[in-house]
């Protein structure tokens, strides 16, 4: 699944045509991100648990075999059923099939990346299934047809207006209503009609316990112990990075997850599933869908140690300003550009160059990604293997040339001081990438004649 | 080959070097006091929170409530409403009375065992949640709480902490999106 934009930039334009809402966007986020740092600062061992769950995850990683039998092991020993997908037309299938079996027409889900990823409910909706995604943030998206532009905060480019008159449109509110309190409670009857008439859910996971074979979901909403506990069938989707060997790692990860997240110490529920209540059904999909082919990439390969907190989003100056929508993939923000890269080079070029590799994602990532350093070798990658700003490439080439020779890059510098100063056609003209959307600053000499007349004057 | 063989063999031939698996300290507590840490953190999530030796103040709760609707409780004896499990009654509760096993102080969340109660939607489907801990069964933090609480014994158990809540129209911060609007907290000496 991918947003409507070719590339990150043309997002981005689109995005900036309204600079309040950039402004608003930017805040929303950053207040967020905020919150992060207060609840981080506030726990003395914040350090020594982000490396802990980076060797955690690191571990996992490297023993996933054994744990994926494991935890298949026991899951099954528990009275759950365990599927296998290799990508997403077989997650979808499967789903269906268990859907079907059961003469399944109402379905309820929480949130879910995952299937986002997969491009469940879509595949469902052609089958004659409705989906209803309960999460309040993702059923404003879906009322508008849209797609989630924030993995943790998905409706979070949408002000409250928007969300009144989509309310209006289809939950029969007020008109001109936009009181986030009413509009919640508009929202809560409403998805509890779909939670007590639904013959199935569907959830995401948040972490797997290979030693127990059980699961974990973390919301703040509830949707996910109304649903799972209402309907008669419940299916956990999961890519298979999500395990962790023992219980006591449950204990590292929620007091990181959260804390980064939203700033909250914890989500309000934290619910573990282990067996299917009496009479019931619980189906679990482990998932690859481009996994296992990440874990191969000794570069990128710690990408897959993300819990999917969506701290690096909230602190990225690239993902305020342009917005969760400009990104071509279902996870947007750094993460996202590092992770899709490895789905579709070509589709994704784009991504990794949305971003000032300032470095504040990886500062932020509970799991400790290094997502700027995956991006600039994601960049390395795009530049050798496909037509990417290949206008740029000719420059590039020739900037190495010049930097690597004083006498032609002084020239150099002559030669762009006069051009700067000349008409604007000389370098806002189609032939210089530089030069769109961007003012380059006009300089009233070269810094080597700047350094000659300041070191002749210290020499004083 | 089945999908499952085709991941497993996917991953064997990677043969990823193998990293250690870190040991997880236990962590000391931020303050002395476990419990004001604990009651404080309620307070800060929007708990109303009780502390008494008895089970008077829980009883007139559980009358206040039943003017508006009918109340479940976990506890037997405490003057609540027999509850069929039909899905609609259900949905109509205006409490529901629940029994916490364990609480954590650094972050107000308290743990429920679904065993305990009658349909595992009790934790979210009533108007309102009361839930019953006792005094001493307060730990400092997660790692701990772990040490403890068993996930794997219970088919369904869940840590809650606060009323069910929402943020996701322009950041503000809604209590009762799906699950309780309302928590009480009913401490027992």
């Amino acid at each position: 699944m991918s947003t409507q934009y070719k590339t990150h930039q043309e997002g981005a334009k689109e995005f900036n045509k309204n600079p309040d809402r950039v402004t608003w966007h930017d805040k929303a986020l950053w207040f967020v991100r905020e919150k992060r740092d207060i609840s981080a600062h506030s726990i003395p061992e914040w350090e020594e648990l982000r490396e802990i769950a980076s060797q955690v995850k690191a571990h996992s990683l490297s023993h996933l075999n054994k744990y994926l039998e494991q935890f298949e092991e026991n899951a099954k020993a528990n009275g759950v059923h365990v599927h296998w997908a290799k990508d997403a037309a077989e997650h979808n299938q499967i789903v269906h099939s268990i859907l079907e079996k059961h003469k399944v027409k109402n379905v309820v889900k929480s949130k879910s990346m995952l299937t986002e990823e997969c491009g469940l409910n879509p595949f469902l909706n052609d089958r004659g299934i409705e989906v209803v995604d309960t999460d309040l943030g993702e059923r404003i998206v879906q009322l508008a047809n849209e797609h989630p532009s924030h993995i943790v905060l998905p409706a979070i480019h949408k002000k409250k207006e928007e969300v009144g008159e989509l309310f209006h449109e289809h939950l029969n509110t007020e008109k001109g209503a936009s009181d986030p309190t009413y509009l919640t409670r508009a929202a809560r009857t409403h998805l509890r009609e779909k939670f007590l008439n639904a013959d199935a859910a569907i959830t995401g996971v948040n972490f797997a316990v290979a030693e127990t074979g059980g699961f974990v979901v973390c919301t703040n909403e509830g949707n996910v112990d109304m649903g799972a506990n209402l309907a008669p069938v419940h299916i956990a989707c999961m890519g298979i990075e999500k395990l962790i060997p023992k219980v006591e790692h449950l204990g590292v990860f929620l007091r990181l997850l959260a804390r980064s997240a939203t700033g909250q110490a914890i989500t309000t529920y934290s619910s573990h599933f282990h067996r299917p209540a009496e009479g019931k059904e619980l189906h679990i999909v482990l998932v690859d869908n481009g996994r296992t082919e990440q874990l191969g990439r000794e570069d990128f390969r710690k990408s897959l140690n993300c819990i999917r907190c969506g701290a690096c989003m909230n602190t990225c100056p690239i993902y305020r300003r342009s917005g969760g929508h400009s990104y071509t993939y279902t996870i947007p923000g750094p993460i996202g550009a590092i992770l899709s890269p490895g789905k579709d080079l070509k589709k994704h070029s784009s991504l990794p160059f949305a971003s000032t590799l300032c470095g504040s994602c990886s500062d932020v990532c509970p799991v400790k990604i290094d997502i700027h350093t995956q991006l600039y070798k994601w960049r390395q990658l795009v530049m050798k293997e496909t037509n990417y700003e290949k206008s740029k490439q000719v420059g590039m080439k020739f900037a190495g040339k010049a930097m690597g020779s004083p006498s032609l890059f002084n020239l150099m510098g002559k030669v762009g001081n006069i051009f700067l100063k000349g008409p604007r056609a000389f370098i806002y003209n189609g032939l210089n990438a530089w030069g769109i959307d961007r003012e380059l600053p006009v300089p009233t000499e070269t810094f080597d004649d700047w350094f000659k007349k300041n070191e002749k004057k210290n020499d004083k | 080959m089945t999908s499952r063989e085709k991941i497993l063999s996917a991953i064997e031939g990677i043969n990823l070097p193998s990293k250690e698996l870190p040991i997880t300290p236990i962590f000391e507590g931020l303050s002395e006091d476990k419990h004001a840490f604990f009651f404080e953190m309620l307070n800060t999530l929007g708990v109303e929170v009780i502390v008494s030796d008895n089970d008077d103040q829980l009883k007139d709760i559980i009358k206040e409530k039943q003017q508006d609707g009918k109340v479940y409780s976990s506890i037997p004896d405490l003057g609540a409403d027999d509850l069929t499990v039909n899905k609609d009654e259900m949905a109509n509760l205006n409490l529901s009375v629940i029994e916490g096993q364990l609480g954590v102080a650094e972050n107000g969340a308290i743990w429920v065992n679904g065993e305990d109660l009658k349909h595992r939607s009790l934790t979210a489907i009533a108007s309102h949640l009361l839930i019953v801990l006792p005094y001493h069964k307060i730990v400092w933090n997660m790692h701990e709480a772990y040490t403890y609480i068993k996930p794997q014994d219970h088919g369904y158990g869940v840590f809650i902490s606060g009323p069910s809540k929402t943020a996701d129209i322009e950041q503000s911060l809604v209590k009762g999106a799906h699950g309780a609007k309302s928590l009480i907290v009913y401490i027992q000496k």
